[in-house]
């Protein structure tokens, strides 16, 4: 992660991971919520995370399982 | 002068050609079927690939002509075109409807390309996460990862896929 920012932002940077995959705690999203009041970069970060969930979520991509890729394999070869 | 690497296909493009597929044929097993179809239509034509466009680009192409190929079959076999019925959205509804279809698939497209830019291994975790929307220990045993490596790939990936993508699709 980038240099020259605060030891706790890179912590929230992951917090905020978790919190798109529903998968941070009461406490993770009560930091987030605390700390971006005060650091700028990170409310940009967890704001722009936000719509990339959004955007994914509109896209609707699909992706080919592993045995799916290991058949196309088979069949190419 | 660009140059085809068969090997690498399915791992580089698969995933880029199956959504392009389901984009256009809304039926996965058809759009598996229609992607194999492209690769070996791009084997047997490998020699005709004179280098000026990219591998991806190449492929594509072909794709475009077996998706056709399949809606001309379709079409064959119905006789006539297929009539409406149970309209009931208004023109304007509809109108917004495809409209907003087709941005997402545009959308779905350009996040293709960005994954297709990242780091191979953080796009992988991030499609079994995110795209097949797996567990967390069921990836971090797929990929040998310990739960807090799988976070620190999930945010590079996400960092990566957000500068890629830029402004423009921020809604």
């Amino acid at each position: 992660m980038e240099d020259n920012i605060p030891r706790s932002c890179p912590e929230i940077a992951l917090l905020s991971e978790k919190k798109q995959y529903q998968e941070a705690n009461f406490w993770g999203r009560l930091r987030i919520k605390m700390h971006i009041l005060y650091c700028e970069r990170c409310r940009k970060y967890e704001n722009d995370n936000k719509q990339l969930s959004s955007i994914l979520s509109d896209a609707k991509l699909d992706s080919l399982t592993d045995d799916e890729l290991k058949e196309l394999e088979k069949i190419i070869k | 002068m660009n140059q085809l690497d068969p090997d690498t296909w399915v791992k580089n493009y698969s995933d880029y050609l199956f959504n392009y597929t389901l984009s256009r044929v809304d039926d996965r097993e058809k759009a598996k079927d229609i992607v194999s179809e492209t690769f070996l239509a791009a084997l047997r034509s490998k020699d005709n690939f004179k280098g000026d466009s990219t591998e991806k680009t190449w492929l594509v192409a072909i794709l475009k002509r077996k998706i056709i190929d399949h809606y001309r079959k379709i079409n064959s076999k119905k006789g006539k075109a297929e009539v409406k019925k149970g309209y009931h959205f208004s023109e304007d509804e509809e109108a917004k409807n495809a409209l907003e279809t087709l941005e997402n698939h545009e959308l779905g497209m350009a996040i293709e390309d960005c994954l297709g830019k990242i780091n191979p291994r953080q796009a992988r975790i991030f499609r079994l996460k995110t795209i097949q929307n797996m567990d967390t220990e069921v990836v971090c045993n797929k990929m040998n990862l310990t739960p807090s490596n799988l976070w620190v790939n999930i945010h590079r990936a996400r960092k990566a896929l957000t500068q890629c993508l830029g402004n423009e699709w921020k809604r």
